[in-house]
Parts: C-alpha cells; structure tokens; sequence
C-alpha cells in the first residue's frame, strides 16, 4: 500500500521536530498560570440547556443538555474529548503536536455519533440520517496532522492541519481559531474567531450528491462568544454562542437548507 | 563511640549509663579482636535487628501526606525489655518484657522521614532505630491546551 504524499511530508518533519526540541518544557507556573499537572486524567460535565442548529435539509437541532469533558495530559500524550495527540515541542508561548480528531461533519447525519453521545436522548438509537440521505452515508472519519498552539498575552491561538486518515474522503481540513478575552473581572468574557477550510474531496463526501452535486473547496468562518464565570472550587459557570457562515460550496447542496450552523449554551460545568 | 564514654566527666546520674557505655564499648571491641585474659569469658553480644515496612514512601509535591500503615519487626539475640517509640509521635509506644523479638503495627500520616527507635524501658537510650523514607516527588505541569477552534473550549 503506497504511502500517502502527505504522511511522507509530515513523518520526516515529525521526527526532526520531535528530535531538536525533544527536552523542551512549558515551565508552567500554576499558581500564576493555567496548568495542567502531567499523568493526571480531568473528568468534568457540563449541564444545562442550548442546541446546535443542522444545516441539513430536513435535519432537525442537536440538543446540548448533559456534555460530559475528558482530557488527560501526559509528558507528551494528551487526550482531549475525542481528540489525542502527541506533543512535540512545547516552549511557554508555543507548543507543536501530532493529533487525530474526528471529522465533526457527520454528526449532522447521524444522532448517535460519537460526538453527540450525552447531548441529547435518542430514542431508538439507529443509525437515522437527519437529512437527506447524500450519495453515500458518511462514515467516520479520523483527521490527524500537526497543530500549532500558541499563547500570548491571553490570546490563544490555534492552526491544524489534517488529513482524512482513514481514506473515507480522501482529502484533508485546516482548522485555524484565535480566543480573546474582552472583559476579565471574576469571570471572563471572551471572544473566538477562525475559520475551517475543508479540500473539495472533504466537503464532497459529506455534502455532495452523485450526478448533481460535486462541491469544491469550502472555507467557513465563525464567531463565538464565551463567557465563564467560577463559582465555587469545582463549580463554573458556562455559556456561549457560536456562529459558523457556511461557504456556498456547501451551503448549495441539496440536502443543505441553512448558510449557518450555530449554538448556543448556558449550564454549570462540574469537575471531578 | 569509646573516646565519648572514656573521656565524659560522669554525673551523679549518668555514672550508671557511663559504666554499662564502657562495658558495652570494651565488649565489643574484644569481640572484634581484643585480648582477654584466659579467664575472661565475654558475655554473647546482643545483635538486636529493627526492620520497617514500607521503607520509601512516595508522595507527590510538597503538600501531600504520607499516609501508611507502618509495620516494626524486631529481633535479639538474647532476650531484652524495650519499647517502640516513634520519635514524631511521642504517643505511640509499645514495650515488651524480656523478649527476643517483637512486631507493631500503626497506622501514620506524615510529611517528613519517620524516625522509629528501639529504646530501653525507660526511654533514655536508642538501642536501634530506623526510618521510613518519604520521597517527595515534584508535581509537573504543562499548560492548559487551548482549542479556541473548539465548540466546547
């Protein structure tokens, strides 16, 4: 099996990352700054009420009521909900990973989606697509490629570049956000901004419908405003909006209805 | 040890101490090679062994207590009356009579090395000690990830 052009790119400046900046440290300081201590699992739950609007012709809004949180961080591995990766460089502004998160579209498609396990009761729990059914019924996808994290002055920024590992669609997605705060008194109110950029391949296996429908490349910006306030040591306040424009590419497609996808949130976060 | 004994100017109260240091002293040297008369037969020394478990313990940070059920096993040669006694905390404290070997167990929660001595009955000489370890490991951080393109972040 040949190996793909983008795994033969990304092993080499994987190793030679991986190699020159094998001792780097974050030095994190955690009484003056926000660290995680390594070996140690996180569980929280966040409860409360809020949905995610479907694009999908047809498909109807994901409840967000119960949504369970997991991170884990280790020397180099971390996990992060559905997201793992692998540390390779990290500076007390910078860090540079590996890691392999799941393609987000599909949980428009399907309720019981590992993405919306906790969000929301299915009543049979089949595999019933909320929209139209597309030329093929989409499948999971794992994207994994490298991201650059980054933290300055409070701004936290983030850019990945993934590739469909699992050869569904063949294609690949930039995710690129950066997070503000706005108003930081006992609780912060923040401000997120970025954008995902899928290849025409991605966007096709999703959005696409055969003999009528071949998208190209889509680059969907989002505006998200957060605010979290702590309430007691195991306590937080949540809530946000989020608003994503989707591009023609997919918002043209027959079995999409809406230009947006949005949610909102309002809960209390609990950590154990 | 011997030049300590020979050269303290006894005290009325420490004649007594004194006299049994230098037996003790003299005793083990001719067990290790001094020469006796033909006459003198020195008394068996008594090898007394004190053994703890766990020997380490680990904790992480410095905040963290080291909370352990701590056991003490002894043995002697001969048979002696002694008492246990776990120097930070004056409260714990077991003897036997005349005997050739003993164990106690205590639950404890400390933050510093737990000295453990065998002493004579009336608590004024250390006749073996030995000590649990606490190995504070340093807690490790990272930062935070942040994954502002992230629904939940």
């Amino acid at each position: 099996m040949p190996v793909p052009s983008f795994l033969r790119i990304m092993i080499p400046v994987a190793i030679s990352l991986s190699c020159a900046v094998a001792d780097a440290q974050s030095g994190c300081q955690p009484a003056t700054e926000e660290c995680d201590s390594i070996g140690t699992w996180y569980f929280s739950v966040s409860v409360g009420a809020g949905f995610l609007t479907n694009p999908l012709a047809s498909g109807t809004s994901i409840p967000l009521i119960v949504i369970p949180h997991v991170s884990y961080r280790g020397k180099r591995l971390f996990v992060d909900d559905l997201e793992v990766g692998v540390t390779l460089s990290e500076s007390t502004r910078h860090s540079f990973s590996l890691i392999a998160s799941p393609g987000y579209d599909r949980a428009f498609f399907y309720r019981e989606d590992l993405q919306n396990v906790f969000v929301g009761a299915d009543i049979n729990g089949a595999a019933v697509p909320y929209g139209l059914t597309p030329t093929q019924k989409p499948k999971v996808t794992v994207f994994a490629g490298p991201e650059w994290t980054f933290q300055y002055e409070g701004i936290a920024g983030q850019l990945n570049w993934l590739y469909d590992v699992t050869g569904r669609s063949g294609g690949s997605e930039i995710r690129a956000a950066l997070r503000a705060p706005l108003l930081e008194t006992h609780g912060l109110l923040y401000i997120s901004s970025g954008f995902t950029w899928k290849s025409a391949a991605v966007v096709n296996y999703y959005y696409g419908v055969a003999t009528q429908y071949s998208p190209g490349s889509s680059l969907d910006p989002f505006v998200k405003l957060g605010y979290s306030l702590p309430l007691s040591p195991r306590w937080r306040f949540t809530a946000f909006a989020r608003y994503e424009r989707l591009s023609r590419a997919i918002s043209d497609s027959p079995i999409v209805s809406d230009q947006y996808a949005a949610a909102v949130f309002a809960g209390c976060t609990y950590a154990f | 040890m011997l030049l300590r004994y020979l050269l303290a100017v006894p005290t009325r109260s420490s004649i007594r101490r004194n006299t049994i240091g230098v037996c003790v002293a003299i005793l083990g040297f001719g067990s290790s090679g001094a020469v006796f008369g033909d006459s003198m037969v020195p008394a068996p020394v008594a090898e007394l062994h004190l053994e703890l478990r766990p020997r380490l313990c680990t904790v992480r940070g410095d905040e963290e207590v080291c909370s352990a059920r701590v056991e003490a096993r002894w043995n002697s040669t001969v048979g002696q009356s002694l008492c246990l006694v776990i120097r930070a905390r004056p409260q714990i404290i077991h003897c036997w009579t005349q005997r050739r070997e003993g164990a106690f167990a205590a639950d404890v929660s400390f933050q510093e090395d737990l000295l453990v001595e065998l002493r004579d009955t009336d608590l004024q000489h250390t006749m073996a000690s030995a000590s649990v370890r606490v190995i504070h490991q340093a807690t490790e951080y990272r930062r935070k990830r942040r994954r502002p393109w992230s629904l939940f972040d």
